[in-house]
């Protein structure tokens, strides 16, 4: 049983108009055949008005207690679905069962006057009373969605509500909610709020969304989801709202800090990653103050995904990343060690995020180290945090692919024979920045030797890709062995390897000097054997590399020297992109720097 | 009264006739039973199924008020044809 409300005067008058067209129809004959149909229309209007509505009418009218289904009632205004029936009810109108509608009736049609008793209603009374079911939450629910949709509705909300204080009630039901695991009403809470906050921002001035975010940060960010916020925008709010979540104006705490286990962070959070361009504005924002992004949640897979959306270099530039990474590694290297259990943001190690956040900007920690303004010392210093994890470590050797494919798709000479200087510079700084750093790291030789295989691997990969025509034909899974077995069997030829030594082994036990020398060795032995094997250089052209006593000086000078020997012996017998192919590829391994530092 | 569809003078009365039934009907005020049965009267189950019924009603008696003049219309052409064809011609009305 629903309810209707009615004003009696008002109903006075449509009985008396009711009754004066059902005379008036009744009044008309004519049995002319030609407008027969017509007149059985106007005597079925004539039935519906006095044999249908007027006796509704006179039933209410009459005010029969008893024996009518058109019983009057008094509200008492403890349920939101009569929330337009109350406020009548209050300027004097009596409110009736009916027997037409349940109460909550979602199909009766949302009026100026309900929009405006909603709002009304919601301000100024005890708000988990009028809500205190899910059927009136979702019968709310329904309603703010139906007024959102349409200006002039919506306009007679605001013009009720006390937006601000309704969202912060709210707010605190839903905490109280989650707090006591009521799920589902915590839900249809999170979705009020959100269609409320929808349905009157068309009719809030700008300044309201500043007193919004000066809300309870947890109601603000309710709030929030249902103000359709984007890039910029969105991440200016986050950023304040975040930032006083940490910083609660009195000292005190908010309380989904005291309550969990979802906070504030929680909320926004999976609005940024599903806002790339805002991930990447609130993350440069929060490097400001990256405890925002640390310290608000304990959902260590959130604040992954927001890291690594807000600093995807498929959208993101490296300057720009630069300008989140640095300050957020930084503040990280001082402060994650003060990081504990009971603390929100203790509940996942950063450290941890690390490695796949880093990847795909390692260059930046080496051979570009400028870029970012930090100097090379800085950015193996950095680095090292990073790999000092090794759940991050891992992640970084995983991700490798990515950063491999990046050099494959660079080539390293054109098509004239031109060598790309920067890329030589990047691959040789990469791996200085691999000797400096990660080698100290991994202790497992079986994990260091595989490193620096797939590395040797990438780069020769990369010159035979380079020639372009496909001639070499080289993958980076069928160069490994191949590329291991040819240059084992030189290097042990040659006497620099004893015979039976694991290569891999070898490589990853070796001394900085020895192994820079060993890896120069590798690469170049390995571009020729494949350009041997591809026709592009003559089968003898391996002969004129001289391996033998290179112990005499510092060895890493001498090996360069007499592979720079075997290349300038190649120059008259190959084109001119393999011999600056070669040129790049020694460059890479063996630099002139890279040999006054271990020399 | 039999009808004589080749009489002008009887098309003509019915005519007369149905243009008065028409008049009547239009003259209800209708949109007035309308807007006093709204909101501002009164609001639920009952009052918005009463409201939607006066629409429809408002809707149906208009294409009413329209019909019963075409029909006039026509009654009144018939009779014209029959007045210059001397009573044998007839308009069939649709």
């Amino acid at each position: 049983m629903g309810f209707l409300g009615y004003d009696s005067e008002r109903l006075l008058w449509l009985s008396t108009a009711m009754r004066r067209t059902a005379d008036k129809l009744a009044a008309i004959h004519n049995d002319d055949p030609a407008i027969s149909a017509s007149m059985v229309r106007v005597r079925s209007a004539e039935r519906a008005l006095s044999a249908t509505w007027l006796p509704v009418i006179g039933r209410m009218l009459s005010c029969d207690v008893l024996g009518t289904e058109y019983a009057p009632v008094h509200l008492d205004g403890t349920d939101v679905r009569t929330a337009a029936l109350f406020m009548l009810q209050g300027y004097g109108w009596q409110v009736a069962t009916d027997p037409l509608g349940q109460v909550g009736d979602g199909t009766i049609r949302v009026t100026g006057a309900e929009a405006r008793a909603i709002g009304a209603l919601l301000s100024r009374s005890d708000i988990s009373e009028l809500i205190d079911t899910p059927e009136e939450l979702a019968w709310l629910r329904q309603r703010l969605l139906v007024i959102g949709a349409d200006p002039k509705l919506a306009a007679d909300l605001a013009a009720n509500l006390d937006t601000t204080w309704v969202l912060a009630v709210l707010a605190d039901e839903h905490l109280d909610a989650a707090a006591t695991g009521d799920r589902t009403r915590a839900t249809q809470l999170a979705e009020v709020i959100a269609a409320c906050a929808t349905a009157v921002r068309e009719h809030e001035t700008a300044a309201w969304v500043d007193e919004l975010i000066e809300l309870d940060p947890y109601a603000a960010a309710l709030a929030l989801r249902g103000l359709d916020l984007h890039g910029e925008e969105l991440a200016a709010a986050c950023d304040r709202i975040l930032a006083r979540w940490r910083n609660p104006p009195d000292g005190g705490g908010w309380p989904d800090a005291d309550v969990g286990p979802t906070y504030t962070a929680d909320l926004l959070f999976p609005l940024l990653i599903a806002d790339p361009d805002a991930a990447t504005a609130f993350l440069q924002r929060a490097a400001a103050h990256p405890d925002i992004v640390f310290q608000t949640t304990n959902d260590g897979v959130l604040v992954r995904e927001l890291l690594l959306v807000g600093t995807d270099p498929a959208h993101v530039s490296a300057r720009a990343a630069g300008d989140i990474m640095v300050p957020t590694l930084e503040w990280l290297r001082n402060n994650v060690a003060w990081f504990h259990n009971d603390m929100i943001g203790g509940g996942f190690d950063a450290r941890e995020l690390l490695g796949e956040l880093a990847a795909p900007w390692l260059l930046y920690f080496g051979p570009r180290v400028e870029d970012w303004g930090w100097s090379i010392t800085e950015g193996e210093e950095i680095l090292q945090f990073v790999v000092d994890d090794g759940r991050a470590l891992d992640d970084l050797l995983a991700a490798m692919e990515q950063w491999r494919i990046e050099l494959l798709v660079r080539p390293l000479v054109d098509a004239d024979g031109r060598i790309e200087a920067g890329w030589a510079t990047d691959m040789a700084g990469l791996f200085i920045l691999f000797d400096e750093v990660i080698t100290k790291e991994v202790t497992d030789d079986a994990r260091a030797a595989r490193i620096w295989v797939d590395l040797l691997a990438s780069a020769v990969t990369t010159v035979g890709t380079s020639f372009g025509d496909g001639a070499i034909g080289l993958t980076v899974s069928a160069t490994v062995p191949f590329v291991v077995s040819q240059v084992q069997d030189l290097l042990t030829d040659a006497g620099i390897l004893p015979p039976d030594a694991d290569l891999v082994a070898e490589l990853a036990h070796a001394e900085t000097a020895q192994r820079k020398a060993t890896t120069a060795i590798f690469a170049i032995v390995a571009l020729a054997a494949q350009l041997v094997d591809s026709g592009d250089l003559p089968e003898d052209a391996l002969d004129g590399l001289d391996l033998g006593n290179v112990s005499g000086g510092c060895e890493a000078r001498v090996v360069h020297d007499r592979l720079q020997a075997f290349i300038d012996g190649l120059r008259d017998r190959c084109s001119a992109t393999v011999y600056n192919a070669f040129v790049a590829l020694l460059s890479t391994f063996l630099s002139p720097d890279a040999i006054n530092d271990v020399c | 009264m039999t009808l004589n569809p080749a009489d002008p003078e009887q098309l003509r009365a019915r005519a007369r006739a149905v243009r008065r039934s028409a008049s009547a009907l239009g003259s209800l005020d209708t949109d007035g039973l309308v807007v006093r049965a709204d909101e501002s009267t009164w609001c639920g189950p009952t009052p918005q199924r009463c409201y939607d019924e006066l629409m429809a009603l408002r809707s149906t008696l208009r294409s009413t008020v329209d019909e019963m003049i075409e029909v006039a219309r026509h009654l009144e052409a018939q009779a014209d044809v029959a007045a210059q064809d001397g009573g044998t011609a007839r308009i069939v009305l649709s």
